[in-house]
């Protein structure tokens, strides 16, 4: 993604002594006043963005949720608006601790109203929750999440739901993960040579699965594959409580967990390990490259994507 | 006073589509609060005095009463003169000739009594009315300048071209209102003033319905609280503007009075504005396609008053897969769209009615019942009752009247343009 850049190559003056100045000064060398703030360019044609928007080709700028990295020792995690969608209805949080990591994925429903705020709402209630409290705080962030999203002011508009999201939240050790989810976002367990998808998909073709209606193997190909059966959202049903799960792990290994816009193109376990590429590389290199292998795919929906070292580098980086 | 704008559209769009709609509602509200002399108001009314308008007598009569009504109510202060118009005009009122007076007891009693004493003489000469107009508001650049004209006749006394050449003299220094009274005036020949000096047509089926529309016509004068004001459009670089027009409260296009500010930027004149009143305006832009995902602004559209920017909205493109979002269809746009083709309807079925083409009129002029019943337009609907036998608004299912008064197709000419707004409910 090409930056918009602050220079000022037409060689403007100083407006007070006439003096040409250097790009991205502040202040003047010869007369010391205040330079006039640089514009901000259109990435695309060069022209000058004033209210968000180019004031030449009219390109919108780009949002600051439309590519977002963020890493810790150990951990990575990236999010990426993709190719096809106007706006990046993903969103991830991350809390690491002493000897435990959190993390929380939401994908917002694109057919719903104002949904790239309700996955950040539910992203940040949960992590504040589990950021204290950790494993035992999964039920409540869970909670917390569902009430953020339903609080959320909306106007109906036609064929458009209210604000929804799905939800996973885990709260990885070197010894399990733990996690509350609902929806289809994913994790996964990733060694050198073997690799298991931990979670269930709430989707139409998952649940047929697991009534024994449909093959896993022709799941994939299934028109309700991409169905979600559950979300987080005003209109969702009472009944559907997130079960607890954990599963036990012993590294070293690597735990991914994703939105669909990533596992979209790696369907299996195996097709996302190899995706990783070489286990050399550390999660920042790792997490850049299966966000750009689904952006390579056609990046047809918002990426999101968290990977963890196996043992856990330790927690002396966050607060 | 303060401007608001805001922004009707549905900005998704399909992968390589480049059309985009929007409409724009700009609200004027409070009082004006400005530096210099505040809202200072010029009104001059031009009255045909042509012969004519002794056929009958009760006509200048009319007319001489309807004047007195309209100088009665002039507030303190305002700016006015009276012209009489035949084939050349002169300044009834004030006595000079040469300027404007402001209104006060005395004034206002002498220009009563001078109107009393109007005679009818001579032809028609439009622009020599008009002229005159000019050269008494030219010396009052600093105020909002409103003009009201009335006549019974055709403009017969002079060329068209002469008539163009004055309105595009008198452009930017005054608006006019114009009005006919009777049956023998030309609609098109009235509508030629008004759209080009931003007032609006209408009809006085009979004369003794003058000095209602004299004093409405005050009224709405006085109100007046702006006048200098422009609607600004902007477009990006390799857009394509396909129309501006005022669609609330009546139709009119905006675009062949554009001025130019720059390469992306152009000013439409508004006339003036009251302090409470909202008007909707549609734009329609072709811009360079953008991929699926992309967003671009395809217009921003402000209120300009004195030169400056006070209000501003974006018309925004999307370009999306999600058919769910691209299909969607703005309310806003898609009333505005009907009321468009309903004004079009009634212009065309009335041309195809006078070259005796009663199928095309009575395929175009039921088009337009069905539109105006289905949008609320009722008083259109009144009105193509005139010219029309309605069997079934719904389909638009009509027979054309055998015995239309020249009046009732005429009001429904000068009218067509009418619209309303969206129903909320």
């Amino acid at each position: 993604m090409k930056h918009p850049t602050n220079t000022n190559s037409s060689g403007a003056l100083c407006p007070a002594c006439q003096v040409a100045f250097a790009p991205g000064d502040s202040f003047c060398e010869a007369c010391g006043g205040p330079l006039p703030e640089p514009e901000e360019l259109c990435a695309a044609c060069g022209g000058i963005v004033l209210d968000g928007y180019c004031d030449h080709c009219g390109l919108k700028k780009p949002a600051p949720r439309d590519h977002i990295e963020r890493s810790w020792p150990g951990v990575a995690a990236a999010t990426d608006k993709g190719k096809r969608h106007y706006r990046n209805e993903d969103a991830f949080a991350v809390a690491v601790g002493r000897g435990s990591v959190a993390v929380v994925v939401n994908d917002g429903v694109s057919s719903t109203v104002r949904s790239d705020e309700a996955s950040q709402a539910a992203a940040d209630a949960a992590i504040a929750l589990l950021e204290v409290g950790g494993v035992k705080r999964l039920p409540d962030a869970y909670v917390a999440a569902r009430a953020a999203v339903t609080s959320l002011p909306w106007t109906p508009l036609p064929d458009m739901g209210p604000p929804s999201c799905t939800y996973l939240a885990a709260v990885v050790t070197d010894a399990n993960i733990t996690w509350t989810s609902m929806g289809d976002c994913r994790a996964y367990w990733v060694e050198p040579n073997d690799a298991c998808q931990l979670t269930e998909d709430d989707s139409v073709a998952a649940e047929m699965v697991r009534r024994g209606e449909l093959s896993a193997a022709d799941a994939h190909d299934h028109e309700g594959y991409h169905i979600v059966t559950r979300w987080l959202a005003v209109d969702a049903d009472p009944e559907w409580d997130p079960v607890v799960m954990s599963a036990p792990i012993n590294g070293p290994g690597r735990v991914v967990v994703c939105s669909d816009g990533l596992w979209n193109y790696t369907p299996t376990a195996s097709d996302m390990r190899v995706a990783m590429g070489s286990f050399g590389d550390d999660v920042v290199t790792v997490t850049r490259r299966l966000c750009q292998f689904a952006l390579d795919g056609g990046g047809h929906d918002n990426i999101a994507v968290v990977v963890i070292d196996i043992p856990l580098v330790g927690g002396t980086a966050h607060p | 006073m303060s401007f608001t704008a805001s922004t009707f559209q549905n900005e998704y769009l399909p992968a390589g589509s480049r059309e985009v709609h929007a409409v724009v509602t700009v609200t004027a509200g409070g009082t004006l609060v400005q530096s210099g002399r505040p809202g200072e108001k010029a009104v001059v009314l031009i009255v045909d005095t042509s012969g004519s308008m002794n056929q009958p007598a009760t006509k200048m009569s009319a007319a001489r009463k309807a004047i007195a009504a309209a100088v009665d109510e002039l507030p303190d202060g305002t700016l006015f003169a009276v012209i009489a118009g035949s084939q050349d005009a002169r300044v009834v009122y004030p006595p000079n000739g040469t300027d404007l007076v402001a209104a006060s007891d005395a004034t206002r009693r002498e220009a009563i009594g001078i109107a009393g004493k109007l005679q009818a003489e001579g032809g028609t000469a439009m622009s020599q009315w008009l002229g005159l107009a000019r050269t008494l508001f030219e010396r009052r650049p600093g105020a909002i300048r409103l003009a009201y004209l009335v006549t019974d006749g055709k403009n017969e006394s002079e060329a068209r071209d002469d008539l163009l050449a004055v309105l595009h003299q008198c452009q930017g220094v005054f608006q006019c209102d114009a009005r006919g009274v009777g049956a023998k005036w030309v609609v098109d020949e009235l509508r030629l003033v008004t759209s080009a000096l931003l007032g609006d047509v209408d009809i006085i089926a009979t004369p003794d319905e003058m000095d209602d529309d004299f004093r409405a016509f005050l009224e709405d004068a006085i109100g007046k609280q702006v006048g200098d004001v422009s609607l600004r459009v902007w477009t990006p670089a390799g857009a394509n503007v396909r129309f501006v027009r005022q669609v609330a409260p009546a139709i009119s296009d905006l675009r062949d009075k554009a001025v130019k500010v720059n390469d992306l930027t152009y000013d439409h004149p508004t006339g003036a504005w009251s302090g409470n009143e909202t008007r909707d305006y549609h734009v329609c832009i072709d811009v360079v396609p953008g991929e699926v995902g992309e967003e671009k602004l395809a217009a921003r559209v402000g209120l300009v008053v004195d030169g400056e920017m006070v209000s501003q909205a974006l018309v925004r493109a999307v370009w999306t897969d999600d058919q769910a979002l691209s299909t969607r269809i703005n309310a806003q746009v898609a009333h505005y769209t009907g009321q468009a083709e309903l004004a079009v309807a009634i212009h065309d079925g009335l041309e195809a009615r006078k070259r005796g083409d009663e199928r095309s009129a009575t395929l175009k002029l039921g088009r337009a019942v069905q539109l105006a019943h289905e949008s609320g337009n009722e008083a259109t609907v009144r009105l193509l009752q005139g010219v029309v036998e309605v069997d079934d608004p719904a389909t638009g299912t009509v027979r054309l009247r055998r015995d239309v008064a020249a009046v009732a197709e005429m009001a429904l000419d000068t009218r067509s343009t009418r619209t309303v707004r969206v129903n909320k409910s």
